[in-house]
């Protein structure tokens, strides 16, 4: 029987709630672990996201161990969706959780938890040198007020991938832009006569997938979310024609289907896999597994820049998860020391050879033993070179929540943007005016 | 007999655990909700402190807030509608005699016995636009889930395959207890089954039907896990309901106060309905007897 059933409303409101009651409860008395243990080693508890080839990270783990006889880490697995982590953190360290020191953060809640004060600084601690090799837009996200509070360990970028075997057939060359892109795919789509085959899939659901793509189409236009100094800028020129293209995309140029509506990441990759679309925009991850064995694409796709409009440059989003150190832990220095090991030369390229995610330090992608096994890096170095996160402020979660719906209904076509931008920009000016 | 002040003392001892117990797990977290839906709470800049009623009266004035009390009123009007219509249907068909009937009870109990989610993630893949069986079987290109329109109706059949059975289950039992000499004396009077019907079935059911009903209707406005995994309240909002946009804000924005506020209106919302049944229901009952 489901949980819904079983209970009665009462319960239920108590349920959105209970766990805050609980937390506040908890308030009073934390049980602190144990600073040293009989025989002197410090346990570190290193939370971090599921992953299919998260089994290596063990591997690294242990040569920390090896190399630090003191410290031991227990890894201890966050539920699967990135909505659940971010529930899971918010509860425990809005209830001053001090039993776990090792945090793995999706970039765009850094500065949220910052600024809570949930993070040890890690100015001093994290030296310089170590943070000159990191890209430097994956760090910015790190940085509140002057210091700064977690590092990038691995990082994404939204990538274009494109059907190399049905461009060369047709004469052309990856687009660079969003106009040549859908001269390219009208043509194809023409010629073909595939009455399965769509031209550009991005993710269209409503979820932050969706703030992500609308993004790359917004800068690529020089336009953005916000302005400096943090207020919103979505109802200016760039910003608008850009959402009228992704949204006649759909509508008007019959590029992209109806059903982009409902694409996450993985029903996106799915379309693109069993070879029913021209482009697809994504992240790196799908890489690998579009190019595996019994993909019906693998050996005649391509991945490029994503597209930009004509006199701008293209942007994708930054992507990618950071560690932090959580300020309530009783072992700063071990997981200061853990965190700093991550970074390293030597670790980050196993993190890009066995763990599969891309590094956040830039050297690793001039390895000659990288270059040589992962031939694909070059392409993906140029997206990282380009890469800007979502805007990163503390409140960026709040904006986000308010962008989904807008966005959704222009791509939906509820809403024209004009009207679904003004609306965002209300609301975004209002919460504003409350902090 | 009056009972003396040490019984009634010892009878006072004896529920106090269980009170205790109720309290802590029912009482406490409806009243700490109130508290702080008056408060202005967001953890992340320190916020915290009292502001009386500014909530709510932002409540009044939230568009978001009151598309999502239509969106669950409708969802609740059209799922509920069709679980009993499409429930008293197979309820009186399972109450016949026809060999395999015990089976047939049972499979019909399957749809509920599934998790939420796990029926979620079925129908998620069986709407699908592209590839959905649905969309094969009725040889139509329709985006279920993507479109303004369809999205609402995709998840109301997905809650209508889930809970039809509870129906079922509850209206049956209440058509096992009418006794049977009352449809034979009917047929000696010479009624017809829809007469039979009309006038036994329909009036001594009435009491379960409006259980069933308040049942329902209280899980049915609570709608979550269901559309969070079907649209996520997409596309545009379409099928944002009232615990969706109070899980948003308490823990995907951390707007505790809002939140809570979104949360105790939705609590009302549910006991303004179920105060509508209640009344239904004690009226029959006083009839009866």
């Amino acid at each position: 029987m489901g949980s819904r059933a079983s209970l009665g409303p009462r319960h239920r409101a108590g349920l959105v709630v209970g766990s805050l009651a609980l937390a506040a409860i908890s308030l009073s008395g934390c049980p602190r672990r144990q600073a040293s243990q009989p025989d002197q080693r410090v346990t570190l508890a290193f939370k971090h996201a599921q992953h299919p080839r998260y089994a290596f990270l063990t591997e690294l783990i242990q040569r920390f161990e090896a190399e630090n006889p003191g410290i031991r880490v227990r890894e201890e697995i966050l539920p699967a969706s990135t909505d659940e982590q971010h529930q899971f953190y918010v509860i425990n360290l809005a209830a001053r959780a001090a039993d776990f020191d090792v945090l793995d953060m999706d970039v765009i809640w850094v500065p949220e938890f910052a600024r809570a004060g949930w993070l040890m600084e890690l100015t001093p601690g994290v030296t310089e040198i170590e943070r000159a090799p990191l890209f430097p837009a994956a760090l910015r996200a790190d940085w509140l007020e002057e210091k700064l509070y977690a590092v990038p360990w691995f990082v994404d970028a939204g990538v274009l991938y494109y059907r190399k075997d049905l461009l060369d057939k047709h004469g052309f060359l990856p687009p660079q832009t969003y106009p040549e892109l859908l001269e390219t795919a009208r043509s194809v789509l023409t010629a073909e006569r595939d009455p399965k085959l769509t031209g550009f899939i991005w993710q269209g659901k409503q979820y932050e997938g969706l703030v992500c793509s609308a993004l790359e189409f917004i800068r690529g236009n020089g336009g953005d979310l916000l302005r400096e100094g943090g207020r919103p800028a979505l109802t200016e020129p760039p910003t608008l024609e850009a959402l009228h293209f992704m949204s006649d995309m759909v509508r008007r140029y019959d590029v992209t289907p109806p059903l982009v509506t409902t694409l996450n990441e993985e029903a996106s990759r799915h379309i693109f896999q069993s070879g029913r679309a021209i482009f697809m925009r994504n992240w790196p991850y799908a890489w690998p597994l579009l190019q595996q064995p019994g993909s019906r694409v693998a050996g005649r796709i391509g991945m490029t820049l994503v597209p930009h409009f004509p006199g701008h440059t293209s942007t994708p989003t930054l992507g990618g998860f950071h560690v932090g150190v959580n300020a309530r832990s009783p072992h700063k220095k071990e997981a200061l020391a853990f965190v700093r090991f991550l970074l390293r030369y030597d670790v980050q390229k196993q993190i890009l050879l066995k763990v599969g995610v891309l590094p956040a330090h830039r050297q690793v992608y001039d390895d000659a033993e990288v270059r040589q096994k992962l031939p694909q890096i070059s392409e993906l170095l140029h997206s990282l070179q380009q890469v800007e996160p979502r805007p990163a402020t503390p409140y960026y979660m709040m904006i986000s929540h308010i962008l989904q719906p807008e966005l959704s209904a222009v791509v939906a076509g509820i809403r024209p943007p004009k009207q679904a931008m003004r609306s965002a920009e209300l609301q975004i000016e209002h919460l504003l005016g409350l902090l | 007999m009056r009972a003396s002040f040490r019984e009634r003392l010892g009878r006072f001892g004896l529920l106090g655990p269980a009170v205790a117990y109720v309290a802590s797990v029912a009482v406490i977290p409806v009243v700490f909700t109130l508290w702080l839906s008056l408060r202005k709470q967001m953890p992340i800049f320190g916020i915290s402190q009292f502001v009386g009623l500014q909530n709510y009266l932002f409540l009044m004035r939230d568009a978001r807030f009151w598309g999502a009390v239509g969106h669950t009123g409708y969802f609740v009007l059209v799922a509920v509608t069709l679980e009993l219509t499409l429930g008293l249907a197979i309820a009186l068909l399972l109450h016949q005699k026809f060999p395999g009937r015990g089976l047939a009870r049972a499979l019909v109990l399957i749809p509920w016995a599934v998790p939420s989610v796990v029926a979620a993630r079925f129908w998620e893949w069986t709407l699908n636009a592209d590839f959905g069986v649905l969309n094969f079987l009725l040889r139509t290109r329709i985006n279920w889930l993507g479109d303004p329109f369809w999205a609402m109706h995709a998840a109301i059949l997905a809650d209508v395959w889930k809970t039809t059975p509870f129906m079922v289950l509850l209206l049956l039992a209440g058509l096992q207890v009418i006794p049977e000499h009352l449809y034979r004396a009917a047929r000696i009077d010479g009624a017809n089954s829809w007469q039979a019907f009309r006038h036994i079935t329909l009036p001594l059911l009435k009491p379960i039907i409006l259980l069933a009903l308040l049942f329902r209707t209280m899980d049915a406005a609570r709608v979550f896990d269901l559309i969070y995994v079907l649209t996520g309240g997409g596309p545009g909002n379409q099928t944002e309901t009232l615990v969706i946009y109070a899980y948003n804000l308490l823990y995907r924005t951390l707007q505790f106060g809002y939140g809570s506020s979104v949360a105790v209106a939705t609590f009302f919302f549910i006991v303004l309905l179920s105060l509508a049944y209640l009344r239904e229901l004690r009226r029959t009952w006083q009839m009866r007897e």
